[in-house]
């Protein structure tokens, strides 16, 4: 088997072989990489606002539609179609309400 | 001066600034990088061009995960970044076709007690039959023996980029260098009979 001393001068050979500098050519293409792949930000780059406001927008779309279909059917299916009961109730009141008229009228 | 204080700044300092966009910062970075671990995707994958794309898309990784950088999790740029690199290198060794174990075990298993030809050898050839020996050693063993013995780094930061023990490293080191030493025998043994 080879010694730890020659193996030692071969790693070191190889070492020194493959430590070349890099090409000017590749750190200005890792810069411009970098920068093509960044992804933009800001009021400068309104098509990313956008895509933010998507799900806001959605959001408030939904809130809106939710809010009117309580405030209108709800209210509708409600107040606007009395029972039997209530009318009978509103008819006594109307009753006494006359009544009572009566009787202060006939003692004034 | 205020070159002087740039230099100053720690790795993990300059990535905290590329996180907040400091294109100034990322370019030391690329600076001071670049050359290391150049060789060291070359020395793992054997090709050069191949190491150069690897490199560029290390890079796009830095500047993307730059953001999230936690400089509180005390873990070095070096070692972060020898990982990416590493990954990377692994990733295309995978996706290669691989050489057959057999021409392997042929190469390490030829003996002679022929002399030595070192000195028939130059510093070139010396280089590739190395590269070409490191080739054949598996992947955990080549990046440890790259770690160490050509990217110069310490045992204990060797481990971390490995995400092994210390003695899981040396273990690797051990059984890298005697493999080794069998392949470039070998190697040396076929190279007397070719030029006598």
């Amino acid at each position: 088997m080879m010694n730890d001393k020659k193996l030692d001068c071969y790693l070191r050979t190889y070492q020194l072989e493959t430590d070349q500098a890099p090409s000017r050519q590749l750190m200005d293409d890792i810069l411009v990489l970098s920068e093509q792949r960044q992804k933009p930000q800001g009021l400068a780059f309104p098509w990313q606002w956008f895509d933010l406001m998507i799900p806001k927008t959605v959001g408030w779309v939904l809130t809106c539609f939710l809010g009117i279909y309580l405030g209108l059917f709800s209210s509708v299916e409600q107040g606007t179609v009395p029972t039997d009961e209530e009318y009978f109730s509103y008819d006594q009141a109307q009753v006494f309400l006359v009544e009572d008229i009566y009787v202060e009228a006939g003692d004034k | 001066m205020n070159l002087k204080r740039e230099e100053n700044i720690l790795d993990e300092q300059l990535m905290t600034r590329v996180g907040d966009g400091d294109r100034t910062a990322y370019k030391m970075l690329v600076d001071r990088h670049l050359r290391s671990y150049l060789a060291f995707a070359a020395r793992i994958i054997g090709d050069r061009t191949e190491a150069e794309d690897i490199m560029q898309e290390a890079f796009v990784r830095v500047w993307r995960n730059a953001s999230q950088w936690d400089g509180g999790r005390n873990v070095l740029f070096t070692t972060w970044f020898y990982r990416v690199v590493m990954n990377l290198c692994i990733d295309v060794k995978r996706r290669r076709q691989r050489k057959p174990v057999s021409e392997l075990d042929e190469a390490a298993n030829i003996k002679s007690n022929t002399p030595l030809p070192d000195a028939y050898l130059s510093d070139k050839q010396m280089a590739e039959k190395v590269g070409e020996a490191l080739e054949y050693l598996p992947d955990r063993q080549r990046i440890a023996m790259t770690l160490c013995y050509l990217q110069g780094l310490g045992n204990q930061e060797a481990a971390s980029v490995l995400q092994i023990s210390t003695s899981a490293l040396e273990s690797l080191l051990v059984r890298g260098r005697r493999r080794m030493a069998d392949l470039l025998k070998a190697q040396r043994q076929e190279f007397l009979k070719e030029i006598i």
